[in-house]
């Protein structure tokens, strides 16, 4: 029964792809979601001591954002809270300021004009055309469905108008290079040197040029205002000056971390990928270091025991503090797993340390603390990090003692000395 | 005579199409998609195959198969519950899904997706990190987890398409994968 329903479906599967070839044309643009910021229509009371005419205009903003060479189209309904027909004729406005300037004939509005009765209502379409050769970048303008203006005491370079609708278009395009690695985000060890690669593809036609270098214009330091102690000469960059078409090309990154330097270090590498579909920012790699080494010398803690007795000692690491923190780099788990060189010595020398017991800890959350998309996650177990415990015995005679703890692969621990029982 | 031609070409059209559809559906169960290799069931109940047909109509892996589907169903008064715990080749981590099972339909009650593989997570990665707001809030966060988020949730947020979220500690960014772009920023509120 299954198998006839099988072919059934082929069947129609397949005549949805003939339909589909007669009816459609090859140049189907797939436009991107509209997204319409929603705002309150304008009240028309708020207007009255101006003595503006009253209308509602539903709604006063829209985004589009459209590719070189794509069109799209939205609806602004006007209602006119007047007891009397109010004439409309729109009015593309283009602010003489912004990052790009729109031209005029990219907007239209249809009906150009319409006489709307008492309480009654009017819908205008308007339409964004982008030419093919536009700049890709944000644009914007205003179109006035009427000529009143919002009267101010100073001159100003540009009017505000009552009665208004305001459109931004970012127009983009895809890009033709692909940053198959776009962040690093590493611990490093003082006085180590480390490598990564950045892989680029190039899924145009054209060979795409890059000049990367690193960008020593942060404008901030993190959250707390941590200072960057490690500088840009510590990082060596290795590229080719162009991505062939269709080629993978791959940007070396040399990080020596001197002996003597400890603390963070965020930045970015401009890739300087000479495309005009890749914006400034989208052509860079995210780079965050925590400097850190390992420790030498052991941490040292004396106690008295003042009579022989049975002592455990328990080590246990930082919760979170995992060494690397985590899938840092090309997704691959290297976290390296915490431990601990322990030693107890009293004035005749060592004491026989044995690991009688080791604990992996974990902490585990059933939704706490997650944003409001990830609610669904709720109820279901998440593993939120591990701690590892070392617990040690002796049977050590009186006196004073020290215990000393070299860790290795984290940057915190707790101890427990606990004597007799 | 043009008639005659007419379902002559019918015909041999109708039988390739037959044909290819017939080939098409050996090989593998009736109802499993091709993206599917491998299912196990625990306590698989008597209508299993109804589940399942239902069921592939309601999860999809993310740009990838499904190596093995796990499904373990618990009987619960007048319904079924099912947890799905589907893993794919290139991930650590599996698509977990819950349903429940009511004999006519199934009803996703919760799910933690992050079966997305290393190139995407970066790419979601490298996407948040491009927004400066979120940058600024995450240096040494640690690694964020990346988990996709379905129409359905991503409706609420800014439009019915899939969605990843790219979360750290206290601030998480929701990715437009398609289009590149963060399009919500969450930050815990710090009382």
């Amino acid at each position: 029964m299954n198998r006839y329903a099988g072919i059934v479906t082929a069947i129609i599967v397949m005549g949805m792809f003939v339909f589909a070839g007669i009816s459609s044309t090859s140049g189907q643009v797939i436009e991107a979601p509209e997204k319409i910021i929603s705002v309150p229509p304008m009240p028309a009371g708020d207007m009255q001591a101006g003595n503006f005419t009253k209308l509602e205009i539903s709604p006063r903003y829209g985004n589009f954002r459209l590719q070189p060479g794509e069109s799209k189209e939205m609806t602004i309904t006007i209602r006119n809270r007047e007891k009397k027909t109010v004439s409309i004729k729109p009015d593309v406005v283009i602010q003489p300021y912004g990052e790009y300037m729109i031209e005029k004939e990219w907007i239209t509005v249809t009906p150009d004009s319409a006489d709307i009765g008492a309480e009654d209502s009017q819908k205008f379409t308007v339409k964004a055309s982008i030419p093919k050769d536009a700049s890709i970048g944000y644009y914007s303008a205003q179109i006035a469905f009427t000529d009143e203006v919002i009267p101010v005491p100073y001159p100003q370079p540009f009017p505000s108008y009552v009665h208004s609708f305001g459109l931004s278009i970012d127009v983009w395009a895809p890009p033709k290079i692909q940053i198959m690695s776009p962040y690093i985000n590493d611990q490093l060890e003082a006085g180590k040197e480390s490598d990564y690669e950045i892989k680029l593809k190039n899924t145009g036609d054209k060979d795409i040029g890059i000049s990367p270098r690193i960008g020593s214009d942060m404008g901030y330091m993190g959250p707390y205002g941590r200072v960057s102690t490690l500088t840009d000469d510590a990082i060596t960059i290795t590229a080719p000056k162009n991505v062939p078409a269709g080629a993978v090309e791959v940007v070396k990154i040399h990080v020596k971390v001197p002996a003597d330097v400890k603390g963070y270090y965020n930045g970015y590498i401009d890739l300087g990928i000479d495309d005009p579909s890749v914006r400034e920012w989208e052509g860079r790699v995210q780079l965050s270091f925590n400097i850190w080494k390992q420790p030498v010398d052991p941490f040292v803690k004396s106690f008295n025991l003042k009579e022989a007795a049975p002592t455990t000692i328990e080590i246990s690491s930082n919760f979170f503090g995992m060494y690397p923190w985590g899938p840092w780099n090309q997704g691959t788990k290297t976290a390296k797993e915490p431990s601990f060189e322990t030693s107890l010595e009293g004035a005749d020398g060592k004491a026989e340390l044995k690991v009688v017991k080791t604990v992996i800890k974990g902490s585990v959350s059933m939704g706490s603390e997650i944003p409001p998309w990830e609610i669904e996650s709720t109820g279901i177990y998440q593993e939120m990090g591990t701690q590892y415990i070392e617990t040690y015995s002796a049977d050590i005679p009186a006196g004073e003692w020290k215990l000393k703890v070299l860790p290795r692969n984290t940057d915190r621990f707790e101890y427990t000395i606990t004597i007799g029982g | 005579m043009d008639t005659k031609i007419k379902l002559v070409t019918g015909s041999i059209v109708l039988i390739l199409i037959l044909s290819i559809g017939l080939s098409l559906n050996q090989g593998q169960p009736d109802v499993r998609p091709s993206w599917v290799h491998q299912v196990e069931w625990s306590d698989k109940p008597d209508d299993a195959a109804k589940i399942e047909e239902l069921l592939w109509a309601e999860i999809i892996p993310y740009r990838t198969e499904y190596e093995i589907v796990n499904i373990s169903a618990k009987r619960e008064k007048e319904d079924m519950r099912l947890r799905i715990i589907a893993r794919t080749k290139d991930s650590d981590s599996p698509d977990i899904y819950d349903f429940v099972y009511d004999e006519k339909r199934l009803l996703l009650t919760g799910y933690l997706l992050e079966a997305v593989s290393p190139v995407y997570r970066n790419e979601a990665i490298g996407i948040a990190l491009g927004n400066q707001e979120v940058a600024a809030s995450v240096a040494n966060a640690g690694a964020p987890t990346v988990r996709r988020i379905l129409p359905g949730t991503s409706e609420k947020f800014y439009a019915p398409k899939m969605l990843l979220s790219v979360t750290w500690r206290g601030t998480s960014a929701l990715i437009d994968p398609d289009e590149r772009k963060v399009v919500d920023v969450w930050k815990e509120s710090v009382n």
